[in-house]
């Protein structure tokens, strides 16, 4: 009798061996699996992402073309050498690519017209429907007093003749191009006379802007904005001690900042003007380009580094991968797959496990 | 056969892990304590019992991919009778019981599909086993079950939970004879709170019941009903 006992028990716990071993196995397959897939779609691999890092709506790029120019080679002295636009550019570029998952970003370093003409030439070539695109600017500024009209000054720019400038007539037509094949489009302008560049458009916001519906709504909807560092103004080269100029300082600091998964222009704009004008004698302006197919949507950040609150930062993973382009965008890479916010996925509870 | 169903079990989300491998997956460890009576009749015999005392403690795994999720469940617990307890079915006969301590076991092997956004079905393999005290008298039920699940969020921290089901399946005694057919129904609804991203406290009512037709056709049913409180951690990767 007692030799029957015993037996049951090892044949009892024989079973729940046999289960445990299966799920161990199972576990172990997964995430063999899951290795060595990485490694065959790996061009490039980012895992710092929260859970709470949500994903974009759509299922676009984030591109950025930026440009910073600080040599400027006038012969006839009238447009002296910056100090923070290269800066600038650069820290732009850093914050974008490594805090705001954008994957293919090109930088200008002290461009000439054309440089900046075959940029905007290329990247349109390469802008897909769904894809989010940010061109940012530092650099000398001008516009015409009596013609109000506004200029870009490249680097070969000569003295006063504005042929060797890029209009802003040129920079609309560039940014309508974009336009019409992104699905968001936002120029960050910081120049002199940058608020020349747009024309204010009205942005209600009827709903609350940190509900997911809201940001589904603008994400939605086609937008090409545009935020400048100053309306018809000279706007300042360098803040007090930084690297950068005040614009791009408090535009960088709200990035940086910012604790939300998910940020619109329009938020980061409020933000940064209040902050700018706070602080020198400027005031950023935003709004849309008009005429560019605006449908009052944003352009969203997407923040990738968010904490999860009571978890360890080494355990926050949700993977970004990125891999080699299919074709359509060339010499970019792709975004697979980010936080899903889908509505056909349920909701990553912590629940019990459902027993009968 | 129960090495089959395991494997059979395990197959579908075997696979399915593998073909996602890239997908969300979470494991979950939980612990749940119930305050549980038995109580029932033992049929023909027109004898009702009711357990004085009674309680459970169960620890749970679960793992998930995506919409898929697959888990086990183990329970234990001991019910004290005074007086009329459930009675012994053997092949040949029937053997009444009393003043004794039962001990319960239940052994949950799951797997599911959330093909609705909150609201899954899951197969479950169950099975149970009452062990009488005085003599070692081993009843065993066992087999597949289906069953739905679902949740609701109901605020920030608080999210309703529950799953109801079904099982049928062979009972047999201490020897693995079968000595008759059983069936089972089962519902939980429970509040579940969010202490932190990754862990959660729940509370709420387990419903059980059972019905067990002999080969003599005497039958039996009993039900055990439980309050519970439990705790769950999720480790994502």
């Amino acid at each position: 009798m007692h030799r029957k006992i015993v037996y049951r028990r090892l044949v009892g716990m024989k079973f729940i061996l046999s289960m445990v071993f299966l799920i161990i196995t199972q576990f172990y397959l997964t995430s063999s699996v899951n290795a060595a897939t990485a490694d065959k779609t790996r061009g490039i691999s980012l895992e710092p992402v929260s859970k709470k890092a949500v994903t974009p709506f759509n299922n676009g790029l984030y591109r950025a073309l930026i440009i910073g120019n600080n040599n400027y080679r006038d012969e006839d002295g009238r447009w002296k050498p910056l100090e923070t636009a290269v800066a600038d550019a650069r820290a732009v570029k850093d914050l974008l690519q490594n805090t705001y998952g954008f994957s293919d970003v090109s930088i200008l370093e002290n461009a000439t017209r054309r440089d900046v003409l075959q940029a905007f030439e290329k990247l349109s070539q390469k802008v897909l429907p769904n894809d989010n695109v940010l061109v940012y600017y530092a650099g000398h500024g001008f516009m015409e007093s009596d013609t109000q009209r506004g200029f870009w000054v490249p680097v070969d720019a000569k003295g006063s003749d504005n042929t060797t400038f890029l209009r802003n007539s040129t920079i609309r037509d560039e940014l309508t191009t974009l336009a019409s094949r992104a699905r968001h489009t936002l120029l960050v302008s910081d120049s002199c006379f940058s608020g020349s560049l747009l024309r204010r458009g009205t942005r209600g916001i009827s709903e609350a802007p940190d509900s997911e519906q809201y940001y589904k709504k603008v994400s939605n909807k086609k937008s090409v904005q545009i935020m400048a560092a100053g309306g018809l103004e000279y706007v300042d080269d360098k803040y007090k001690s930084s690297d950068h100029s005040p614009f791009t300082y408090f535009f960088l600091n709200e990035l940086k900042n910012n604790d939300r998964a998910m940020l619109t222009l329009s938020e980061l704009s409020t933000n940064v003007e209040k902050a700018v004008a706070n602080n020198v004698d400027q005031v950023p302006e935003s709004g849309v380009l008009q005429g560019a197919g605006d449908e009052l949507g944003e352009f969203i950040f997407i923040k990738m580094d968010l904490v999860v609150e009571g978890v360890p930062v080494d355990k926050v993973k949700v993977k970004v991968n990125l891999k080699q382009g299919d074709g359509k965008s060339t010499d970019s890479l792709r975004i697979k797959s980010l936080p899903a916010v889908s509505e056909d996925k349920p909701r990553k509870e912590i629940l019990p496990v459902p027993t009968l | 056969m129960l090495d089959k169903k395991i494997i059979i079990i395990n197959l579908f989300p075997m696979l399915f892990c593998m073909q996602n491998a890239l997908a969300d997956q979470r494991i979950t460890l939980g612990a749940k304590l119930l305050g549980a009576g038995w109580q029932g009749d033992n049929g023909a015999a027109s004898s009702s019992f009711n357990s004085d005392e009674g309680g459970q403690v169960a620890f749970s795994a679960s793992y998930a991919v995506d919409k898929f999720y697959t888990g086990i469940s183990l329970q234990n617990g001991n019910y004290t009778f005074s007086g009329t307890a459930p009675d012994q079915f053997t092949s040949s006969s029937r053997i009444a019981s009393s003043n004794v301590k039962i001990e319960h076991q239940e052994l949950d092997l799951l797997a599911g599909y959330y093909f609705w956004k909150q609201v899954s079905l899951f197969v479950d393999f169950k099975g149970v086993s009452n062990t009488w005290s005085d003599n070692s008298y081993k009843q065993n039920f066992g087999g597949l079950g289906f069953g739905i699940t679902g949740y609701t969020s109901l605020n920030k921290n608080w999210t309703g939970f529950g799953s109801a089901g079904f099982v049928g399946g062979d009972v047999k005694d201490s020897s693995k004879v079968k000595v008759g057919d059983g069936r089972s129904g089962g519902l939980e609804i429970a509040a579940i709170y969010r202490l932190t991203e990754v862990s959660t406290i729940n509370m709420g009512l387990k419903l059980r019941n059972y019905k067990f037709e002999y080969l003599d056709n005497s039958t039996q049913d009993y039900s055990i009903n439980a309050l519970f409180v439990g705790y769950n951690h999720g480790f994502s990767f």
